[in-house]
């Protein structure tokens, strides 16, 4: 069985070799093509150090939470999600030479995100590191790619952890006017209460009066205490952001800024390999052609066939030869040769009379006129001797 | 240098190779040197192989699974390589009333012509003798000798099969009267080998087939697909089947290939 399945294969290859062999040379040709016309590509390289905590909270906490996934692992699959985000990609080439596509037409838009996407990847190198790469036809715009996604990236990052005390103060803040108004109208109230009612020259003031006054100094007393509150409030939530923003700082430290490429990446080992994958491709597509060939093929090509499908033996292989034609020609040849010389064709005939006439064409110009009407009353005397033989 | 060359292969084949035609004629038929060799190769398997040496197996059918196998240029050039080869007299009976091949297998082998050429009808190079051949035997018109036409083989004669009516075909193919013309026959040659239609195209090709002492297939190598021969080999199971004739093979893989997978 395996000897079939090799003669078949072998057959189904050398039977259409040239067919079989298509898929290579045109994957060569579409990869040279693809290598000589391709636009040269620029590289650009940013990398974030991360850490799990902040550097106070990882000195000072006990670590309870376990993960499998490192920290770069989790940043870098964090940036992937958001590098796949309208959102964010948008405020990436916002900050890049690609700006103007962004009011285009929205085609052009979803190309241009599609061609970041295609331009940006994110890997980690070891626990802490991620590294940004882009490869751009642009040196400029490559390099502005990788440092905006960097930049956006522990901006978004600030946003979200910031989020909170940034409502929190402004909360607090827009409560500290009014507060304040309040404690201005209590103090105001009990300025003129007392210079409506002034301390009495002798004895002491009447107990309306006091409990009044207590009263307007309780009122200060309680909004004065609010407004501590609300100063104290904020001033906790600006200290909450500044802190939260000095976490992530730490936490999402640039370690390498990308910076602008000056030769291309496209080197020939890179053409090569490029090259490679091509030749790899068609040799896989012949493969599959051959395969393909021999697995169709339900028909009997080799006696070993024969043998194991009918289970008869094969008594002859009848091969197809050209030489039957051939050695028929040759034995008609010397037939009609053999038969050629007893009986001379109408056209040797005419061949031989055509020789002996002449021709008004062969009359050259040189030849008199007297030679001409001798030969046609030559002429005249033998066409009548050949009606009086007809007439007889 | 190629003209030499022909030349030279053209020799070559012309000492070795068999010519079939009608007597005092140009050949019509030339069996090249490596298909004589093949046939010949046959012959002697068969006569060794038990098969023809003790006489129990005079008459061969060849048959074939579908139309346009080669049966009827097998059979002319195994008739040809037994005429030649043995002290025998042989007789090639057409019994494919379908589509007579004799007269087309008589005729010049069609010229090469290019894809975009049309296919020219064939003529036969040298007019058969007319003869209404068995159809004419089996109606009564001559006699089963007068039908028989000579080849420039004295020991090779062949029986064109003539024309029957589409109608009376399944008739004359299960009918006693040609059991007997053929049985008859035997008694006049030492074998005689009868051209069957394609098993598949008509059900009147096994009852033609089971005239023959025995059969041989006919395949076309590439063509014919497995399942067609083994529906065919089903229908002919109650014959003794000596084997299979690869025809028309061409083998792609280069033979330092094939030597290395060994077929045997």
């Amino acid at each position: 069985m395996v000897r079939l399945i090799l003669l078949r294969i072998f057959e189904s290859y050398f039977r259409h070799r040239w067919l079989n062999i298509m898929p290579i040379v045109l994957m060569i040709g579409v990869g040279s093509a693809y290598v000589v016309y391709s636009m040269p590509q620029y590289a650009a390289r940013g990398t974030i150090y991360v850490q799990k905590q902040p550097l106070v909270s990882a000195l000072s906490n006990v670590q309870t939470d376990f993960t499998w996934q490192t920290p770069a692992q989790v940043t870098a699959s964090q940036l992937q999600d958001l590098m796949q985000t309208q959102a964010f990609v948008r405020s990436i080439i916002a900050k890049t030479p690609l700006e103007q596509q962004l009011t285009g037409d929205p085609t052009v838009l979803d190309r241009t995100i599609s061609v970041y996407q295609k331009a940006v990847t994110v890997n980690t190198v070891g626990d802490n590191l991620i590294e940004v790469d882009g490869k751009y036809e642009d040196p400029a715009t490559v390099q502005q790619m990788v440092a905006a996604t960097m930049d956006m990236f522990v901006q978004w990052k600030l946003n979200t952890e910031t989020q909170d005390s940034i409502v929190a103060e402004k909360f607090f803040n827009e409560t500290i006017q009014p507060y304040q108004a309040d404690v201005d109208k209590a103090r105001s109230a009990m300025r003129t209460y007392l210079e409506a009612h002034p301390v009495p020259v002798r004895g002491e003031r009447p107990p309306e009066e006091t409990l009044e006054i207590s009263g307007l100094q309780d009122a200060i007393d309680q909004a004065t205490t609010r407004l501590n509150d609300a100063v104290t409030k904020a001033e906790d939530a600006r200290l909450a952001r500044s802190r939260a923003e000095s976490n992530i700082r730490q936490m999402y430290l640039t370690i390498d800024a990308p910076a602008q490429p000056v030769a291309p990446t496209t080197g020939l080992r890179d053409k090569a390999t490029k090259l490679g994958i091509f030749l790899a491709v068609g040799v896989v597509l012949s493969l599959l052609c051959i395969a393909g060939g021999a697995l169709l093929d339900h028909s009997f090509r080799f006696a070993l066939d024969v043998q194991h499908a009918l289970h008869l033996p094969v008594l002859a292989m009848v091969p197809m030869t050209r030489a039957e034609r051939m050695l028929l020609r040759a034995v008609h040849a010397e037939a009609a040769a053999a038969q050629a010389p007893s009986e001379p064709s109408e056209s040797a005939n005419e061949q031989a009379a055509t020789e002996v006439l002449p021709d008004d064409n062969r009359v050259s110009e040189n030849e008199t006129m007297e030679q001409r009407q001798d030969w046609e009353a030559n002429q005249s005397t033998v066409e009548d001797e050949h009606a009086a033989l007809a007439a007889v | 240098m190629f003209a030499r060359r022909k030349q030279r292969m053209l020799d070559t084949h012309r000492k070795t190779a068999l010519a079939l035609g009608m007597p005092d004629a140009v050949p019509q038929r030339i069996f090249p040197s490596e298909i004589v060799n093949n046939f010949r190769h046959m012959l002697t398997r068969l006569t060794y192989g038990e098969a023809l040496s003790d006489k129990r197996i005079s008459r061969i059918s060849f048959v074939s699974a579908l139309q346009q196998e080669g049966v009827t240029y097998t059979a002319l050039a195994f008739a040809t390589t037994l005429a030649h080869d043995l002290d025998a007299e042989i007789c090639l009976v057409d019994l494919n009333w379908w589509s007579p091949g004799l007269p087309g297998a008589l005729a010049l082998p069609p010229q090469p012509r290019r894809w975009w050429q049309r296919r020219k009808p064939q003529e036969p190079a040298v007019e058969l003798p007319s003869s209404p051949g068995l159809a004419g035997v089996l109606n009564g018109t001559i006699s089963l000798e007068e039908a028989l036409v000579p080849t420039a083989l004295s020991n090779l004669q062949v029986l064109p099969a003539g024309e029957i009516p589409l109608a009376q075909r399944p008739v004359v193919a299960r009918s006693e009267q040609l059991r007997s013309c053929i049985e008859t026959l035997s008694g006049y040659f030492h074998y005689v080998l009868l051209d069957v239609p394609a098993v598949l195209t008509t059900s009147d090709a096994i009852a033609l087939a089971s005239l023959g002492d025995a059969c041989c297939i006919v395949i076309r190598q590439g063509v014919t697909p497995v399942n067609s021969v083994r529906t065919a080999l089903d229908d002919l199971k109650h014959l003794q089947m000596l084997g299979v004739v690869l025809n028309q093979t061409r083998m792609s893989t280069p033979r330092w290939i094939r030597a290395l997978v060994p077929q045997e």
